[in-house]
């Protein structure tokens, strides 16, 4: 049972789609004409060139080849987040990039080994894809939590030093915030998590079905890797968070100002 | 043998906002048991005497000591253990009074210091405070409420230095009388007090030190 395949013409017609949110902006003066031209414009001459991309790389099937290519991918999403973060680069970037690499790596190759227990690790589709959206989670989750660690440490500094007062040492003044921010990055996810299937049916378990599998498979997919990403964004969290307070508080305890983006 | 008295010690100290001079060559000092209150307007920079004696803000020059060991960031963990601190609209964090109090009691460094369920609300009482009020959320107290259970958890950790910031001020005139006679009835304590409240300076056994022109008076 192979996939129905979208031909030009099919594609042509999904663009012709764009007439109604287009017009909507439009009658509504809602500003957003030239951002949704720009932003599908952009996706899909990106998409058309990973697409070829990928068709190459996943043909040749190279072990340096697809590690080089998650790596990359890896790159990406660390520059990503050190832009969107609200911390200037020289304090956020190891964090981010150690964070990133091993939470990323190690559930990764955890899964390829053990729950889909590949014969061969590197496999470009499931090293790729898979790692793909372990990282798209990682980046969402961690740009969520640093932002709002910092934010609040700042916005409720005189609690902050208040838990300091009563002796608290530097990891206990640290907790609250710990936990808000944990929960802030992680508790969307979990809720829609939990009404996946009813609800949803996830995208990646979407594709799975359209090209061919069987729906138990894809489930069985769908279940794992949503694991896998709830714990691969809770594991860089952790890693992000902790290895960057060593860089944004003083020996005193206290939060330095200059860590901040002007 | 003098020296060894000194609990609060600053030598020479300087320390500058911008243009505005907070400190300029300031000696100040606070021996065991003595209650002292530093008065002066609202924003002078009263608040920076305390920020500096619990590490939150460093000066240009000179030295802060406190019971003679220098608060640099050795010793500064160790001073603010021995600290009992309560500001104004103190924040003391979210959910349930008891749960709050007991998470402060659960720090390392306080986790030798417990406390009963008598001295708690014996401490309550003394405040004027209900002690239905623990099983309540924290937000529903009132500022003054939230002002009062602070200093109940500063007098519970039982610490022999207790330093105030403007803690009365948003109390009404009645129990600011019960909060300041109550606070000063420990002898033995050492007490800093910053305030504008008159109240405080009326009172047998303080010493007055004036911020603004930087003297006892």
């Amino acid at each position: 049972m192979g996939v129905v395949e979208i031909k030009l013409v099919g594609l042509f017609l999904a663009f012709l789609l764009l007439i109604i949110p287009l017009s909507i902006s439009y009658w509504f003066k809602l500003g957003m004409v030239k951002t949704t031209i720009w932003s599908i414009g952009r996706m899909s001459i990106q998409l058309a060139l990973v697409g070829i991309f990928l068709e190459y790389i996943f043909n040749l099937n190279n072990m340096w080849l697809n590690l080089l290519w998650l790596i990359l991918m890896i790159i990406t999403a660390i520059f990503s987040a050190t832009s969107r973060s609200k911390l200037k680069l020289k304090v956020i970037f190891w964090p981010i990039a150690i964070a990133f690499t091993f939470s990323t790596l190690l559930i990764l190759f955890y899964f390829n080994a053990f729950v889909i227990q590949l014969n061969y690790l590197f496999e470009a589709r499931y090293l790729i894809a898979l790692g793909g959206m372990l990282l798209g989670n990682v980046l969402g989750v961690n740009i969520t939590a640093i932002n709002s660690f910092y934010q609040n440490i700042r916005s409720q500094n005189k609690f902050f030093l208040y838990r300091l007062a009563m002796g608290a040492n530097q990891q206990e003044a640290l907790e609250p915030f710990l936990r808000q921010s944990f929960q802030l990055a992680l508790l969307p996810a979990l809720a829609k998590t939990a009404t996946m299937g009813v609800v949803s049916l996830p995208g990646m378990m979407t594709g799975q079905i359209l090209g061919g599998s069987s729906p138990a498979t894809a489930i069985n997919y769908q279940i794992a890797i949503m694991i896998a990403i709830y714990t691969c964004g809770a594991l860089s969290v952790l890693l992000t968070l902790l290895l960057s307070t060593k860089k944004c508080f003083n020996k005193y305890g206290i939060l330095k100002e200059n860590i901040f983006k002007k | 043998m003098e020296k060894d008295k000194f609990i609060i010690n600053f030598k020479n100290v300087f320390l500058k906002f911008k243009t505005k001079e907070i400190f300029n060559n300031c000696n100040f000092s606070v021996k065991k048991g003595e209650k002292v209150v530093v008065f002066g307007k609202s924003g002078t920079g009263k608040s920076t005497l305390l920020n500096l004696i619990l590490g939150f803000k460093q000066p240009d020059s000179g030295e802060i000591f406190f019971k003679n060991k220098k608060a640099n960031p050795e010793n500064i963990w160790w001073i603010r253990s021995q600290i009992a601190y309560v500001d104004q609209d103190v924040m003391m964090g979210e959910g349930l009074v008891k749960e709050i109090i007991n998470e402060y009691f659960s720090f390392t460094n306080n986790s030798q210091n417990k406390f009963s369920q008598q001295e708690l609300e014996k401490q309550m009482n003394d405040f004027d405070l209900d002690i239905s009020l623990l099983e309540k959320d924290i937000s529903k107290l009132s500022g003054g409420e939230r002002q009062r259970l602070a200093l109940v958890v500063a007098l519970l950790l039982k610490r022999k230095v207790v330093i105030l910031d403007e803690v009365t001020s948003a109390l009404d005139p009645a129990s600011k009388k019960v909060v300041i006679k109550k606070l000063l009835e420990n002898k033995k304590n050492t007490l800093l007090v910053i305030t504008h409240d008159k109240e405080w300076q009326n009172e047998p056994n303080v010493k007055v030190f004036n911020f603004k022109d930087k003297k006892w008076v």
